[in-house]
């Protein structure tokens, strides 16, 4: 009898074990097989040899670029914001946080729309933009615009809650002892929730880099001007095949360092007292 | 000497406080949880606004509702502890005492000898180079009371600076508090639940019971409670 029952301890132990082990390895390889997959598709020589394609590194040049300036926009307005919107409290505030989180949910395709809608040359504000001999719709400035749109509420909302969260006491303190507000906000707010801040400011940066769908409908898939690289590989899927899949190995590479970054940082902070 | 005379509408009852701090005396705060001990001294440091009311520091108004004026934190020269110490944990105990001086644009040959000598009465001097985040509450607590006296305030206030102390520490910075109000001869406000901390180092001791002053006099004859319980 005592016999039986140790046995049946044991199969059920190795049952779930192996269960468990199953689980773990389906769900790695569903998410990694595609990845190595792209790798295994090309080979050195091509990698590079498409690289050098003048469609191939204008794209790549154009993501960095867009991508740069919508964080730094994102970073430099953003940061304040979230400091006056988690201080403070004002009719609306609930509404302003719904909206902050809408494009996190919102199809990119729809904010591209709704941008258009805005801003295209008969737009509520492009008509008039257009009067003064401004056009945003197609440009560089609107694939920027789109990012932003659609990448800010990373950093946002972890800004928001970074705030929020900090103990009030250190900043009074700093201000008891002769700190103006400003000088308390980069002595000691901000060296408190850097390291938050930057995992944010990486999440908003990669979201940006792979924005698609409010970048083809408000900018365009003009070469050079507002085909950035997941318009590139959209692209290269249709006739240089190569090329879509350079770029989209670079875009792995991109991602992987970004979520190493992420992970690296966020083990690095933790100041909280 | 300070004078504080406020009012200010909290969420259960209204603060309505009358206090005098006297030059090289510790004025001890008493009374339960929420009784508006914390909120008075944030008041005071200009961290919190009153409704109406004045503080008078040496002679000069520090707020005033009536004649407009209120003198932001940064400029009212109080060297203020909180409870949680809340010691700077990105900083260096060094820079962390050096905070203030820095703040106030202290010549730096100055600072640095004033931080050496206040590292060096609170013992923390083999810590200097230590981030305050890694430090344990007794020290947090060091670093904390240094960084109030090194930019040396026209008023002192700490909120419950003895509860991280173990028995010894406690019995010396009760010596270093008083030694500094009497040197100094600035007015001392602390806030503390223990009667035995206030009959050490307090001069007068004051009551307060949901927002008013319900006691004052010396330390030694603190009353039992008297505060009317709230029935539930």
């Amino acid at each position: 009898m005592n016999v039986t029952r140790a046995g049946l301890k044991k199969y059920r132990q190795a049952a779930t074990y192996s269960l468990a082990a199953a689980l773990i390895l389906a769900v790695t390889l569903y998410l990694a097989l595609p990845v190595v997959s792209l790798f295994f598709r090309t080979t050195p020589d091509l990698f590079f040899t498409s690289l050098a394609d003048p469609g191939v590194s204008s794209a790549l040049w154009l993501s960095l670029f867009t991508t740069t300036v919508s964080l730094a926009t994102v970073v430099v307005v953003g940061t304040p914001f979230a400091y006056f919107h988690s201080r403070t409290t004002y009719p609306g505030k609930m509404l302003v946080d719904t909206l902050i989180d809408l494009p996190l949910v919102m199809p990119p395709a729809v904010a591209g729309v709704a941008l258009l809608v805005l801003y295209g040359r008969t737009g509520l504000i492009g008509r008039y933009l257009n009067v003064f001999g401004i056009s945003l719709a197609f440009t560089t400035t609107a694939v920027i615009m789109a990012q932003i749109f659609v990448a800010s509420p990373f950093y946002l909302r972890q800004a928001k809650s970074l705030f929020e969260q900090l103990d009030p006491a250190y900043e009074q303190t700093a201000r008891t002892l002769g700190a103006s507000p400003l000088r308390t906000f980069l002595r000691v707010t901000i060296p408190l929730t850097g390291s938050g801040l930057i995992a944010g400011a990486v999440m908003t940066f990669g979201r940006a880099l792979g924005e698609f769908g409010a970048t083809i409908m408000f900018a365009g898939n003009l070469p050079g001007v507002t085909q950035t690289m997941p318009l590139a590989v959209y692209e290269g899927m249709e006739g240089n095949f190569n090329a879509g899949l350079t770029i989209s190995i670079l875009l792995v590479i991109i991602s992987f360092g970004i979520m190493i970054a992420v992970r690296l940082v966020a083990r690095e902070g933790g100041f909280r007292a | 000497m300070l004078e504080v005379t406020v009012t200010r509408k909290l969420r259960d009852f209204t603060l309505e406080i009358h206090l005098t701090a006297h030059p090289g005396k510790v004025l001890v705060l008493m009374g339960d949880n929420g009784a508006g001990k914390s909120t008075t001294l944030n008041i005071v440091a200009g961290l919190h606004a009153p409704d109406s009311g004045s503080i008078v520091m040496d002679g000069e108004k520090i707020f005033d509702s009536k004649e407009g004026i209120d003198v932001p934190p940064e400029d009212r020269n109080i060297g203020y502890v909180f409870q949680n110490s809340a010691a700077f944990p990105h900083l260096t105990v060094r820079d962390n005492i050096a905070f203030g001086l820095r703040s106030q644009r202290v010549p730096t040959s100055l600072a640095a000898g004033r931080v050496d000598l206040w590292m060096e009465k609170l013992e923390i001097k083999d810590l200097a180079r230590v981030k305050a985040g890694g430090l344990s509450g007794g020290q947090k607590q060091r670093v904390a009371l240094a960084r109030a006296f090194a930019p040396e305030p026209a008023l002192l206030m700490l909120d419950e600076p003895f509860t991280a102390l173990d028995a010894n520490s406690i019995r010396d910075v009760k010596m270093l508090i008083r030694t500094y109000v009497a040197e100094r001869h600035i007015p001392c406000i602390i806030v503390t639940h223990s009667n035995a901390d206030s009959r050490d180092i307090g001069d007068t001791a004051c009551v307060l019971c949901r927002g008013k002053k319900e006691w004052e006099g010396s330390p030694s004859e603190v009353p039992g409670c008297m505060c009317p319980r709230r029935s539930g």
